[in-house]
């Protein structure tokens, strides 16, 4: 490939930082952005549902008793009771509107996702990088700590723990229900999910810290806390930002099974999980309940798994899709 | 013993949903009967061929002393346990079953003042090995009742009819057959005179026969007894007996017990030469086997009412083969009088107010298929008070919080609500906290998981827990006396091991001498004092809040002749006349 730079020098080859060199990369892949803007959409969907809710421009909770009729309440119309009003149809037995409890579910959902990933990006990274550069028998406990909390069945803590816990954390709060089970799935989730991190910034700290920059800082008499933050953190970004988009749409999916298991977050408050539960009931007589909810699920978990995929291919600098 | 023809034009009625059968007024119950396209009439020929039954719901006892379930009471009764009355089979024309002798010669003899009641007992009826089955067998029979260490989970109107002196706890001075403690009160308290059998009550009954058609006072051989081993070791009397032995959640075989002789039974056709009955199955996917109708499962009924959420394929795929009819229940609210908020009179009275029982309705499946309601008392008993709606079905919020501003209390008051946990009633109480939020309370709904439900709220450490919960009721036989006592009198029911089913401990003087009236009264004098008890209940003390009475559909494969739902028997399929094309 001729390389048009070189050819009369006039050219000047201006030099890029790293977060600039991504984002052209991550310009030039359709796929990604257009899973960025997804992504994008969605959270701000899921940020502004409770201001929609407290507007009353979507209604999760009000019932409509006329959009629903006949032996077992089934919505009214075809494709689930559809209409300019209500965009994905209504709930049987309640007509209330399908859109807006989609959207209520997304907020909780995306709200129990992000704060699990930073918790357990937080403890990640914190052991990650410990365990890293303090090596030896610090390291090995450490590491072996992860193992162990990798080899814990995670969905199954969450079932086996939530009632007493959730009964504990809301007597503690003195709270209703619904905070205190999503506090808890943010817990319990974030817990048993910074392994992952852990595991990826000791690598990376174990390759960074034989690299010359880290000894020349050393050789200079910087203290462990300026190698910490100043030195190795900036060098870390990428991974946990990779690492961040792909556990997202896990923990998003986790929720959402907890709330089909019927031990997330419980009526009336939506969730995927609870909507999706209800609506397989109705598979055969009204399938729109089901389709509507089961593809924004599916869309939401797409769009973030496809801006990690993404993102990391732009991160990695060995990466070549040309 | 030729069953007459199935009145024309059933069927049609059939196929418009027949849903004008709950709020037939009055008390008049009427049923629903159910048959297939023409072929209605069942000739002699129609004995033979297989019945079979779908079942979800595991049997817990077969032991008649132990059965208490209305599915166990009615198949108990119509396939091996006779008892002295009983409720006959729904008539061709839909008149509600009557009281009828079974097992004795009529439907028993009262004393004047109600205290002492004489059956006689039939000749020729007889055990499955052949010897007669005599005043003994139901005397012993109705001992093991007493025995209530041993024999768990039946009804106690023996303890609580009959003249034997409790101990100051409530228990009885007798203490069954196995122990023996005060044998000779009960001795006395019943008596065998050759073939007739004297009952001598502590109060006042004219109820005792319908009482005695559960299976709790059938007859049971001594020498067949063994104590808690005999749950599922049935031993007939009726016109089947088990093939085998039964095997807890899967189910088991009956055939004819060629011991009984049907010239000694009026009620019970008993048409197919055997029924099987599996208890394996989920509701849904027996609904979906019932409405798909394929092989065997065209010859199957079930006991199962069906999920809400098939009824509209119920409707698609099984027209003419479901049967709509009131179920024997009443759901209901019960504020709790030891919570802060709900001992607050005005507080009461907003929570009823502002109950939106069409959001109930709607959730449950329907105005087909749900009543809204204001009496505790199911429409099928004549004693229904039909006390009016207070506020319409939709409730009145703005009504409400006028109470609630009345009440003192500082609004938003904060309540919390719970319910028996499932899809149905997620959605019902989402409606229902509208309705009391738009009023000024602050509603916190609790599901509570259904087998932990009742027992969390009988127990005495969640006494100050909820503001109102929900429950629900029927009457264990045509009478008010086993509703409203059996609900909302403090003395029978609150005691240091918590509230019985006084779940809102609800405790009042004038109530319970009303209570006391009631039972000494007789006939419609007793339908109105049980009625009006029912209405100061729900509109003066705002000591429950009736919702709704909910109806049940059933659906039967296309061969069932004779699907008939008696719902003054308990509520399900008769198996007394049914039959199977074969």
């Amino acid at each position: 490939m001729a390389d048009t730079t070189a050819v009369d020098g006039a050219v000047s080859i201006t030099g890029r930082t790293p977060w600039q060199i991504t984002r052209a990369r991550l310009a030039k892949d359709r796929g990604t952005m257009v899973a960025l803007c997804a992504a994008i959409f969605f959270v701000l969907l899921a940020i502004a549902a409770p201001a929609l809710t407290a507007l009353k421009l979507i209604n999760p909770y009000s019932n409509n008793d006329n959009l629903v009729g006949g032996l077992g309440s089934l919505p009214i119309g075809a494709f689930g009771g559809i209409s300019a009003q209500h965009w994905m149809g209504v709930e049987p037995g309640t007509g209330r509107d399908i859109f807006a409890r989609v959207v209520a579910g997304l907020t909780v959902s995306l709200v129990v996702a992000v704060c699990a990933v930073i918790v357990s990006l937080v403890l990640g990274t914190v052991i990650g990088l410990v365990a890293g550069t303090a090596g030896g028998r610090v390291d090995w406990w450490l590491s072996r700590l992860t193992d162990f909390v990798l080899s814990f069945p995670q969905t199954l803590m969450l079932i086996a723990l939530s009632t007493i816990v959730i009964d504990i954390l809301q007597a503690a709060l003195g709270s209703e229900r619904t905070p205190a089970s999503m506090i808890f799935m943010i817990l319990v989730m974030g817990f048993f999910g910074w392994p992952v991190f852990a595991r990826v910034i000791r690598g990376q700290v174990l390759s960074l810290k034989e690299r010359e920059f880290i000894e020349a800082a050393r050789s200079l008499g910087a203290n462990r806390r300026r190698i910490y933050f100043k030195e190795l953190l900036p060098h870390l970004w990428a991974p946990i930002l990779v690492y961040t988009t792909l556990v997202m749409p896990q923990n998003i999916a986790t929720e959402a099974a907890l709330g089909f298991l019927g031990v997330g977050i419980q009526a009336p408050t939506p969730s995927f999980g609870s909507i999706l539960n209800d609506s397989v009931h109705y598979a055969n007589s009204d399938p729109a309940y089901f389709i509507f909810p089961g593809v924004t699920l599916f869309l939401v978990v797409l769009s973030f798994n496809l801006l990690g995929d993404g993102l990391r291919d732009a991160l990695d600098p060995k990466a070549d899709r040309q | 013993m030729k069953r007459t023809k199935i009145v024309a034009g059933v069927a049609t009625v059939l196929a418009l949903g027949l849903t004008a059968t709950a709020c037939a007024g009055g008390g008049s119950a009427t049923t629903a009967p159910s048959a297939n396209g023409a072929a209605s009439s069942a000739p002699a020929s129609a004995a033979g061929g297989t019945l079979s039954i779908l079942s979800g719901t595991a049997t817990e006892h077969w032991d008649p002393q132990r059965v208490y379930v209305g599915v166990n009471i009615e198949a108990g009764n119509r396939l091996f346990t006779r008892t002295l009355t009983t409720f006959g089979p729904v008539s061709k024309d839909g008149d509600p079953a009557q009281l009828v002798a079974d097992a004795a010669t009529d439907t028993g003899t009262v004393s004047a003042d109600a205290k002492e009641w004489k059956f006689t007992i039939k000749d020729g009826i007889k055990w499955e090995d052949g010897q007669a089955v005599t005043c003994e067998d139901f005397k012993y029979g109705i001992s093991r009742t007493f025995a209530v260490d041993v024999i768990t989970g039946g009804p106690n109107y023996a303890i609580q009819y009959l003249d034997i002196p409790k101990n100051a706890d409530g228990s009885s001075k007798y203490a069954g057959p196995y122990k023996k403690t005060g044998q000779d009160l009960f001795d006395k308290a019943v008596t065998c005179d050759g073939n007739t059998i004297t009952f001598k009550m502590a109060s006042p009954a004219g109820d005792f026969n319908q009482a005695l058609t559960m299976t709790a006072f059938g007859a049971f051989r001594k020498d067949k007894d063994q104590g808690d081993k005999s749950n599922f070791a049935i031993f007939s009397n009726g016109p089947y007996k088990l093939d085998g032995t039964w095997t807890p959640n899967k189910g088991g075989t009956f055939v004819r017990n060629d011991q009984w002789d049907p010239k000694t039974d009026t009620i019970r056709k008993a048409y197919p030469d055997k029924i099987t009955w599996d208890e394996s199955l989920t509701q849904e996917t027996l609904y979906e086997r019932l409405i798909a109708n394929q092989g065997d499962d065209q010859n199957a009924i079930t006991f199962d009412q069906a999920p809400v959420t098939a009824l509209s394929n119920v409707q698609g795929g099984a027209d003419g083969r479901y049967t709509i009819v009131p179920s024997p229940y009443t759901r209901y609210l019960v504020p709790n009088f030891k919570s802060k908020v709900m001992s607050n009179d005005k507080a009461r009275e907003a929570l009823a107010l502002a109950t939106d029982r069409s959001a109930y309705v709607t959730a449950a499946g329907g105005d087909q298929v749900v009543k809204a309601t204001n009496s505790l008392i199911n429409p099928a008993l004549s004693s229904f008070p039909a006390t009016p709606l207070l506020a319409g079905d939709k409730g009145d919020p703005a009504k409400a919080k006028e109470a609630l501003q009345a009440s003192g209390l500082t609004l938003p008051v904060k309540i919390k609500v719970t319910y028996r946990k499932n899809d149905t009633l997620d959605k019902v109480f989402a409606g229902l906290k509208s309705g009391w939020d738009a009023a000024g309370f602050d509603t916190e709904l609790v599901g509570i998981p259904a087998d932990q439900y009742y027992g969390t709220l009988q127990s005495p450490d969640n006494a100050t827990k909820y503001d109102a919960m929900w429950a629900g009721w029927g009457a264990d036989f045509p009478s008010a006396s086993t509703v409203i006592p059996q609900l909302l009198d403090s003395r029978s029911q609150i005691s240091a091991g918590g509230p019985g089913q006084d779940y809102g401990y609800f405790s009042n003087k004038d109530f319970n001498a009303g209570i006391d009236k009631a039972y000494a009264l007789t006939g419609a004098d007793a339908d109105k004092a049980w009625g009006a008890l029912d209405a100061d209940a729900s509109t003066k003390y705002f000591a429950v809040i009736p919702l709704i009475n909910d109806q049940f559909v059933f659906v039967h494969g296309s061969n069932v002749e004779g699907a008939t739902v008696n719902i003054t028997f308990t509520g399900y399929y008769d198996l007394a006349d049914i039959s199977v094309k074969h």
